[in-house]
């Protein structure tokens, strides 16, 4: 029988050296859900996303993807998530349509069924144009749409995204994301990371917010934000759980003249 | 200005510092790997210093022996003007060679900056009096003039001090014009890749012109000299009688070389310095007024092309739409497909990187400019001379030089993805897949590499035993078999971030996995070359020459695929080191 928890930590750490970036977090994220994953620049997000999809192993901790051991099955896994990385994690020198031909290979789809979900990928980014381009030549906005584009293509059942509104013009920013809500509606888990509050606030239904390696809040959103009154936003909240203190910053008196 | 000055100083000195120290290191075996890299920078630093050591004593040394007449102000002179010659070519040379090597600084950084264009201008041109040849050179002149002084002509060395400067002003302003052209153009990325590669194909080949040109000139002079003495009225010796050679007149030298030659900045300063020894002040002066006139004009043009950089719209990133033609699919018959997607991915990012295609394509031209200059030397093929007769044995020796022409890929296997090694990393790939992918991508460039030899060696040297021919490939095919375990080995131990679209540093291995793959590669090359000289020279049976390369293939396979899979083995421990490789 399988879990109601796409994914789910235990006492998961990782350290580089004397540095602790992530601090043994219990992460449980339900299946269908989408999932912000939130915190400051240098709270252990990235760390905690090549954690969970074998870019990096944990120092300790067990963690389950998808109901699989992903230290034992690390194969079975890629196989059933798609990523965004923060890097992108794109050949430079293969075009767009070469490199969504080469992921589809490697995850065994047959050659007609990688044209056809290719086309509707490209299609869908507004890539068309750009297929035969190589990624060296792409935009950010263009790198970031192709990169989605071939994490989409596997027809994953949990997707990575880290930042992946960052450096998208509007329009495309709209379209990824009707594109994952679209994806979550059909039982798709969404894990993502990002900056803007508003977008998380809009988008998903449950949160896991990360301060200095540890994991300060983790919950349905609403439950977040406080009791229905409280009159809270998500960013206030934000700040009170990772104890950001922006009274207490230097005035910089230089800087008014 | 002087602000300026000292923060670009202080700017570069870091960049230095910081270069030979690092980054991040995750664990020991990725600091050895670190630290080895470094070496080569801080043995280059200790040599510089003896070098301008040297270069003072030297100068000063023999200014004094030309001023004390023990050395012929001709020849002291000359020797100076043949070094400053083969240096304003090399600055001119390396100074285009740098940027095609390594990342070039970050113009839009420095351009936020609240200093003014001239004043920036200004900075990178005296930023080259930090390039290695004029740290050396600046001292070797200025003691050379201080050692005239010193020897008692004070007003020779007044002029070779101006002569100094006036050298100095011109290698740094054509220095940085060059380079100010070259960053130009590799502003875009097309266009840099392209000059890259046409550079450094026409420099290869370029190399081979001068003893191409000096073999033809002593097979001349071998046809016109009178007949060498059989070896029967020798006495059975087969030395030939030699030709007295002339000896070397500066003034003979002097009067051969054409009048344009004059106007080379070299040529001005050892006519300013010989004038002013022969007394002929206003001669002196008249060359080094022009020496400073080109000195200017450098610097003028320097300054044109430095705003035609900086003031270029264009970014870093070159947003011209570049189709490429679809290659197909990622299919290798007889290969899984996920072994085969890595593979084709493999050759095709190689094929469209300039490293990749100087792999590719300088092997053939290179195997020919060797036989042409190899069919002059030797008028009859005899000895190792054969190999340059003989199509098959020539296939041969391109298809070594295809090998070694390899290293960048083959000993960095994982480091030339960069980002794309994460896609790769987050694919559905166990080791052994990712790892046979690689080798097999290698295995095709090396086709690819060898085909070129191949139509070379036929084009030169038709006919032969087929044989032979067909023994050349098997042969280099049980090579590359058994070196694969180690390329991975290497790969995994000592992954180096590189960039492809440099020629250099930038895009080489590690050195100790290029060193360690040289040699075993050499290694290997001895028994597969020993079987063919022991099938066809020795026994004189061509097929036999096939047949025991085709058992050298069978015990390869038999020993490769072990050793491979074990060599796959060790980089699931290493995955994360690779997969945070910047």
């Amino acid at each position: 029988m399988s879990s109601a928890l796409a994914i789910e930590t235990s006492d998961l750490r990782k350290a580089f050296g004397d540095l602790v970036a992530v601090d043994g977090i219990d992460l449980a994220v339900p299946r269908g859900s989408f999932y912000g994953f939130l915190g400051p620049n240098g709270a252990g997000k990235s760390t905690t996303i090549k954690c969970l999809t074998g870019l990096i192993r944990p120092t300790s901790g067990t963690y389950r993807i998808l109901d699989l051991d992903a230290i034992a099955q690390p194969v079975e896994v890629k196989r059933r998530i798609g990523v965004v990385p923060e890097d992108l994690a794109l050949f430079d020198r293969l075009s767009g349509a070469e490199t969504l031909a080469f992921v589809g290979q490697v995850h065994g789809l047959d050659a007609a069924s990688v044209r056809g979900r290719s086309a509707e990928l490209l299609t869908l980014m507004d890539l068309t144009r750009a297929k035969d381009d190589l990624v060296a030549d792409y935009s950010h906005g263009m790198r970031k749409k192709i990169a989605l584009a071939a994490a989409l293509l596997p027809a994953p059942r949990l997707l990575f995204l880290d930042e992946p509104f960052e450096g998208v013009d509007a329009v495309a920013s709209r379209q990824i994301r009707d594109l994952l809500a679209h994806f979550v509606k059909g039982g798709g888990t969404v894990f993502l990371t990002s900056h803007i509050l508003e977008i998380v606030d809009r988008l998903c239904d449950h949160i896991g917010i990360i301060s200095k390696g540890r994991l300060v809040a983790q919950g349905p959103i609403a439950e977040l934000r406080g009791a229905p009154g409280s009159g809270k936003t998500l960013e206030e909240r934000f700040f009170e759980l990772v104890g950001a203190d922006t009274t207490s910053a230097p005035a910089l008196d230089w800087l008014s003249r | 200005m002087m602000r300026s000055l000292r923060a670009f100083v202080w700017l570069r000195w870091r960049l230095i510092v910081n270069g030979v120290r690092g980054g991040k290191r995750r664990d020991t075996l990725e600091q050895v790997s670190r630290t080895l890299q470094a070496l080569s920078p801080i043995l280059l630093g200790a040599l510089s210093v003896g070098s301008i050591i040297g270069a003072t004593i030297i100068g000063f040394y023999a200014g004094r022996a030309v001023a004390h007449g023990t050395m012929l102000p001709t020849v002291g002179f000359f020797l100076l003007r043949a070094l400053l010659g083969i240096l304003l070519f090399m600055s001119v040379v390396i100074t285009a060679f740098a940027p095609t090597q390594t990342q070039m600084t970050s113009y839009t950084r420095l351009l936020l900056l609240p200093i003014a264009r001239s004043t920036l201008h200004l900075l990178e041109v005296a930023a080259n009096l930090a390039d290695p040849w004029i740290a050396v050179l600046v001292p070797l002149l200025c003691a050379f003039a201080l050692g005239l002084a010193a020897g008692g002509r004070a007003d020779v060395g007044g002029v070779a001090a101006v002569a100094a400067v006036s050298m100095v002003l011109v290698f740094v302003s054509l220095a940085a014009l060059v380079s100010f052209a070259v960053r130009w153009l590799l502003r875009n990325r097309r266009r840099g890749e392209l000059f890259t590669l046409a550079f450094v194909l026409g420099l290869s080949l370029l190399s081979i012109v001068p003893a191409i040109v000096s073999s033809r000139s002593a097979a001349e002079k071998r046809a016109q000299s009178p007949a060498p003495e059989t070896p029967a009225a020798s006495g059975g010796s087969r030395r030939t009688r030699s030709v007295p050679r002339e000896p070397f007149s500066v003034a003979k030298f002097d009067a051969a070389l054409p009048r344009w030659t004059l106007a080379i900045p070299s040529e001005l300063y050892g006519v300013a310095l010989n004038a002013a020894m022969d007394g002929r002040r206003s001669t002196a002066w008249l060359a080094i007024a022009v020496l400073i006139g080109e000195g200017v004009l450098l610097f003028a043009a320097s300054s044109v092309v430095h705003a035609r950089l900086i003031g270029s719209l264009e970014n870093e990133q070159d947003h011209h739409r570049r189709f490429t033609r679809p290659l197909g699919g990622f299919e290798v018959p007889l290969t899984r497909p996920p072994v085969a997607a890595v593979a084709m991915t493999y050759l095709r990012t190689a094929l469209r990187s300039v490293r990749g295609r100087l792999a590719i394509l300088l092997p053939a031209p290179m195997l020919l400019a060797i036989t042409a200059l190899m069919r002059q030397t030797a008028d009859v093929p005899s000895g190792f001379a054969t190999v340059f007769h003989r199509g098959d044995l020539l296939f041969g020796v391109g298809s070594i030089l295809a090998l070694h022409g390899l290293q960048p890929f083959t000993m960095n296997l994982f480091g030339t993805d960069r980002a794309g090694l994460t896609l790769l990393f987050l694919s559905p790939l166990d080791d052994r897949d990712l790892a046979r992918g690689k080798i097999l991508g290698c295995a095709l460039l090396l086709g690819v590499s060898m085909s070129l030899c191949l139509v070379g060696s036929v084009i030169v040297a038709p006919g032969g035993d087929v044989w032979t021919w067909l023994a050349v490939p098997v042969g280099i095919a049980a090579v590359w078999l058994l070196a694969s375990p180690l390329a991975v080995w290497l790969s995994v131990l000592f992954p180096v971030a590189a960039d492809l679209s440099k020629t250099g540093k930038g895009g080489n291995p590690h050195p100790l996995a290029m060193l360690v793959g040289l040699f075993a590669v050499m290694a290997l090359l001895v028994p597969t070359a020993l079987l063919f000289v022991v099938a066809d020279f020795w026994l004189r049976r061509p097929p036999l020459a096939l047949v025991l390369e085709l058992l050298w293939l069978g015990f390869a396979v038999l020993v490769a695929w072990p050793l491979l899979n074990l060599a796959a083995s060790s980089l699931s421990s290493r995955r994360e080191n690779l997969a945070m490789l910047r």
